[in-house]
């Protein structure tokens, strides 16, 4: 029996150690792929169902458990995959209590990259921002949008000290608006000048609303 | 919108300007009359800034223009921190000066490209870059640069956030500014080689200007920011007396206040600060003008003006830059907002790349309660119109009577003024 197996990944061809799985050969081809496994006992055995590839016969399975064998190929970014690695990631971001301003995993965060990679909405700037070297501005009593924002601008201004005034829109989940605004509270901030601010760049925006009435319960 | 009764309309949507204008014209006894419309619909964003608290407000106005848009941040800034009585020191005014400088050299080398077909006998850019690519590729590249340049003192391309009423969230280091200086010691040469470049291809276009009047923001050097206003007959007046001078006036037919000095319509905007401070010029400098034959009694000279305007700006930012670099130490970075509460009112002068700017608040318990802002467009825009009268009987009395090809001389005469119609709406 051989001890190396050869497998081909989106075309890159490369040796693998037999009985290692998909992801190992993935990573030595230096495919970037999406996985969570990084994120430690959080998701084992293959729950995640970020890695999913698909196989020449059009099977999609998880790189993370599938077991390599000689001459396998697989296809890590079809249409098909991203759709569902799209699809899977909403999911568990739904789950995910996004509090990214008081997140232990602050500036090293793998859902804001694969929600950018995967061109998903619902992260706030807050998660963006300590990729910066920066303090938080919140913290020095001025108000920045952030919390409230959503992410995907790399958060420029606030890496540069600037405020975030919400350019990007607002973030439309009701669970973070009430968290996020229950930290503006804790800092010492009005909900009242947190509107009026955000009323800048959202006035026409229909969650504008939303964030009202929900502010009126907190 | 419908023409204004009795005119035509000569060109409808000028090209190559940002908004919309359009030119009218009416035979009346053997002499055209002409009328200049604004048709770009009114923003309103004096009346949207009321109530705001003070330091929404800078963010507010460089929406105004996303071209200019340091000028306007820098303007209202100015403004509210005269009015609070807040000084943020001797090293920050110097860093706004300078990124200022950087905007207006930004927008000339901009605007120079977007009028160039015109002085060098092309009908639009998408010609002038399929025969003169390269030209065009190195006025991208200068272009690219400067903004480069740019973000290392402001923080972003454009509407920067780190410059604020009693807010400097930038830490900028000596590192920042030595590289924006090399940057903008790179664009000042690229600039001269372009100029060199274009000075035998660049075809004038003969025309006097009938009314040599202007305005200027007065200072020690080059017009940049400062607390007076200078006019052409040489008074110099305190910012804050500026309804003295500049008188606005609503027209019937256009969307946008008209402003006149002395009953005579003025212009501001390159030429007017080359026209002021050409004799403090560098030797240099001199040599450029009189290379690229520039006479600055002719409005379509402004797009000259500009060039050479950003060819000085360009070494004067770069010596600024280095030497604040050296006396910048660990780095500005201010916060000081604790003064937002108070009250009080002032003007502040500034020169926006297409001229000057002014902008007046009265602030009371850290909210603004009145806003006033004049724009250099619509300073210019009588002057536009009278030069574009006199420019067309002229071309007429030299025997070209036909519509199409007075248009096209009445477009290349509004492009040179570089009007920013968003702005004059605003």
């Amino acid at each position: 029996m051989k001890n190396k197996v050869r497998v081909k990944v989106d075309g890159i061809e490369v040796e693998v150690d037999h009985g290692s799985v998909l992801l190992d050969a993935i990573k030595k081809a230096g495919v970037p792929m999406h996985s969570l496994c990084q994120a430690g006992e959080l998701y084992r055995g293959a729950s995640c169902r970020l890695c999913l590839v698909e196989l020449p016969n059009g099977k999609l399975v998880p790189a993370c458990a599938f077991p390599v064998s000689d001459g396998l190929e697989v296809q890590t970014r079809t249409a098909r995959t991203l759709k569902i690695r799209r699809n899977t990631l909403e999911l568990l971001l739904a789950y995910h209590r996004i509090e990214c301003w008081v997140c232990m995993r602050k500036g090293d965060c793998i859902l804001v990259k694969m929600a950018k990679d995967l061109r998903l909405d619902g992260i706030p700037v807050c998660a963006e921002c300590p990729l910066h070297p920066n303090e938080c501005l919140l913290n020095k009593g001025i108000l920045c949008l952030g919390p409230l924002t959503l992410a995907g601008c790399d958060a420029e201004c606030p890496a540069t000290g600037g405020r975030c005034w919400g350019c990007r829109g607002p973030i439309t989940r009701e669970d973070i608006v009430v968290r996020a605004l229950n930290r503006y509270v804790e800092l010492g901030f009005t909900i009242n000048e947190v509107i009026k601010t955000a009323e800048i760049f959202w006035s026409a925006h229909p969650f504008l609303e939303k964030i009202k009435l929900i502010a009126g319960g907190v | 919108m419908t023409g204004i009764k009795g005119f035509i309309k000569l060109y409808e949507e000028i090209p190559g300007v940002a908004g919309h204008i359009d030119v009218n014209i009416k035979e009346v006894d053997g002499r055209y009359k002409v009328r200049i419309n604004i048709t770009q619909s009114p923003r309103f964003f004096e009346l949207s800034l009321r109530n705001r608290k003070v330091d929404e407000v800078p963010i507010i106005t460089a929406r105004i223009c996303g071209v200019c848009s340091m000028a306007h941040l820098l303007g209202s800034v100015t403004a509210l921190e005269k009015a609070l009585g807040i000084d943020m020191g001797e090293k920050v005014a110097r860093l706004r000066k300078i990124a200022e400088t950087v905007g207006i050299i930004q927008n000339n080398l901009v605007h120079v490209l977007v009028a160039l077909p015109d002085y060098l006998g092309f009908r639009n850019l998408i010609e002038l870059a399929k025969a003169e690519p390269g030209i065009v590729r190195k006025f991208l590249k200068l272009n690219t640069d400067v903004l480069k340049a740019y973000r290392n003192i402001a923080g972003r391309f454009t509407h920067s956030h780190v410059i604020d009423v009693a807010y400097q969230g930038k830490l900028v280091t000596k590192y920042d500014l030595d590289k924006a200086s090399k940057i903008l010691e790179s664009v000042s040469r690229g600039a001269k080689e372009l100029l060199t470049e274009l000075v035998w291809k660049w075809k004038d276009i003969e025309f006097k200007d009938p009314v040599l009047s202007y305005l200027t923001v007065n200072t020690q050097g080059y017009p940049v920011m400062g607390d007076e206003i200078a006019t052409s007959d040489g008074k110099v007046v305190s910012v804050i007396r500026y309804t003295e001078i500049i008188k606005e006036e609503e027209m019937e037919y256009s969307n946008a206040k008209y402003c006149t000095y002395g009953g005579k319509p003025f212009f501001v905007g390159s030429r007017a600060r080359i026209l002021r401070s050409h004799k403090d010029l560098t030797k240099e400098v001199d040599d450029y003008m009189s290379q690229l034959r520039l006479d600055l009694s002719n409005p379509f000279d402004n797009v000259k003006a500009q060039f050479i305007e950003a060819v000085y700006l360009a070494s004067v930012a770069e010596h600024e830059l280095a030497e604040l670099a050296n006396a910048v130490g660990s780095g500005i970075r201010l916060y000081d907002l604790s003064k937002l509460q108070g009250s009080g009112e002032a003007v502040s002068a500034i020169e926006a790349p297409r001229g000057l700017l002014i902008h007046h608040y009265r602030v009371e318990k850290g909210r603004l309660v009145a806003a006033n802002i004049i724009t250099p467009t619509v300073m210019n825009s009588k002057h536009m119109e009278v030069c574009c009268e006199e420019l067309v009987n002229k071309l007429s009395n030299e025997g070209i009577n036909r519509l199409d090809a007075l248009k096209d001389y009445a477009a290349a005469l509004i492009r040179s003024y570089d009007p920013c119609l968003p702005c004059a709406v605003h």
